[in-house]
């Protein structure tokens, strides 16, 4: 997951597009160590163990958990992985670009 | 008896499941007859030398993967899936259940049909025949729980649906009830035009069997509230409800400051 997770911010400009962890380690010690170990450059909220408040209002129930969100924050995929999630955020980025230029624009 | 020293030779000589699927076993008791303790015994140690078998398969079926150095070694595998141990235990599995009907390892053993033929199309008709003795030979068994507390983990295939349905209006205990309404309404509110039904189960299961348990310290009345909530509020096409929090580095965050992105939310741990 983190060599895939680290090829999608460096394919993806940062203003379009971001990874949001929602980390659930018992310790925030292997939460620190791993980010530092995978060079992990976005950013985690801190759960505080798989029973953490975030995790459970979610009902994650299974990690990894992925949400895709678009731009307006709607969400529109969960759990795809590999090819499909590369596929689904190509998808979004493009729908953003097309609706922030109207037609008849330039 | 020489009838279970028989089986649990075969069971125990590691013959092919193919070849064990076109032997005809069966012990003495039929069904709706009383199960003696030897009966329950004998099909209870075939049962576990069938599935010892299953998992010395897949430890095989697994080893090319477990084999490989690097993730992208691991990616480049293609198991075939017409060789999986989950497709070739499917009717020796289904088999042992008719040749030790009515015992606790029968049910087993039609536990395991039910979960490997739930993800294969071309053999649901095994699927069926499990459901149907299910339904039929064990429909007061406590065991029946455990059958069906994961069910939702399935396919929402109408052979899973038609085994809740059944499981849910004819057992008469509260444990299995609750189990089997909770996957039946999970199940149900994952597709879209059956989310309303979905929902009202989820909710009768809080009012109804909201005190019964689930797991270890988790009663359905918990465990309930998160999926309701999922139900209502995290389907794809709703607005991502808000997380604020503190980062690893310890800053605030929120996630709502990163509308204008597409974003991968990404629930991790490194374990």
């Amino acid at each position: 997951m983190y060599p895939h997770e680290r090829s999608l911010v460096e394919k993806h400009p940062a203003d379009k597009f971001a990874i949001v962890g929602v980390n659930s380690d018992r310790t925030i010690e292997t939460a620190r160590d791993a980010v530092k170990k995978n060079e992990l450059s976005w950013r985690s909220f801190y759960d505080g163990g798989t029973d953490g408040p975030i995790s459970s209002r979610w009902n994650v129930n299974g990690w990894p958990t992925i949400y895709v969100i678009d731009a307006k924050g709607t969400i529109r995929f969960k759990d795809v992985r590999g090819d499909e999630l590369d596929s689904a955020i190509e998808m979004l980025l493009a729908e953003m670009q097309s609706s922030s230029e109207p037609e008849g624009a330039r | 008896m020489l009838i279970h020293i028989l089986l649990a030779l075969v069971l125990l000589s590691g013959i092919t499941p193919d070849l064990l699927a076109l032997e005809t076993v069966t012990t003495g008791a039929r069904s709706g007859d009383e199960v003696t303790d030897q009966q329950q015994a004998a099909a209870t140690k075939a049962y576990e030398a069938l599935k010892t078998r299953m998992d010395e398969a897949w430890t095989e079926y697994l080893a090319p993967l477990r084999a490989a150095k690097t993730p992208e070694e691991r990616d480049a595998i293609e198991l075939d899936p017409a060789k999986s141990p989950s497709v070739l235990f499917m009717a020796p599995m289904l088999k042992f259940s008719k040749a030790h009907p009515a015992t606790d390892a029968s049910l087993s053993a039609l536990g395991e049909v039910i979960r490997m033929a739930s993800r294969d199309e071309k053999n649901s008709w095994m699927m069926d025949e499990a459901v149907d003795v299910v339904l039929v030979d064990f429909i007061e068994h406590e065991g029946l729980q455990d059958l069906v507390r994961f069910a939702h983990y399935n396919p929402p295939t109408q052979s899973i649906l038609r085994l809740l349905r059944g499981v849910s209006d004819r057992s008469s205990s509260r444990d299995v009830k609750a189990a089997s309404y909770y996957s039946l309404g999970k199940l149900l509110g994952k597709n879209k035009e059956t989310r309303v039904e979905g929902r009202q189960l989820l909710g009768r299961v809080e009012k109804e069997f909201g005190d019964v348990i689930f797991l270890r310290e988790t009663t359905y009345g918990q465990k309930v509230k998160g999926d309701i909530f999922e139900m209502e509020h995290l389907q794809i096409g709703h607005i991502a409800p808000e997380i604020i929090g503190q980062t690893i580095a310890g800053n605030l965050m929120q996630l709502s400051a990163f509308r204008s992105k597409v974003v991968v939310l990404d629930f991790w741990g490194d374990w």
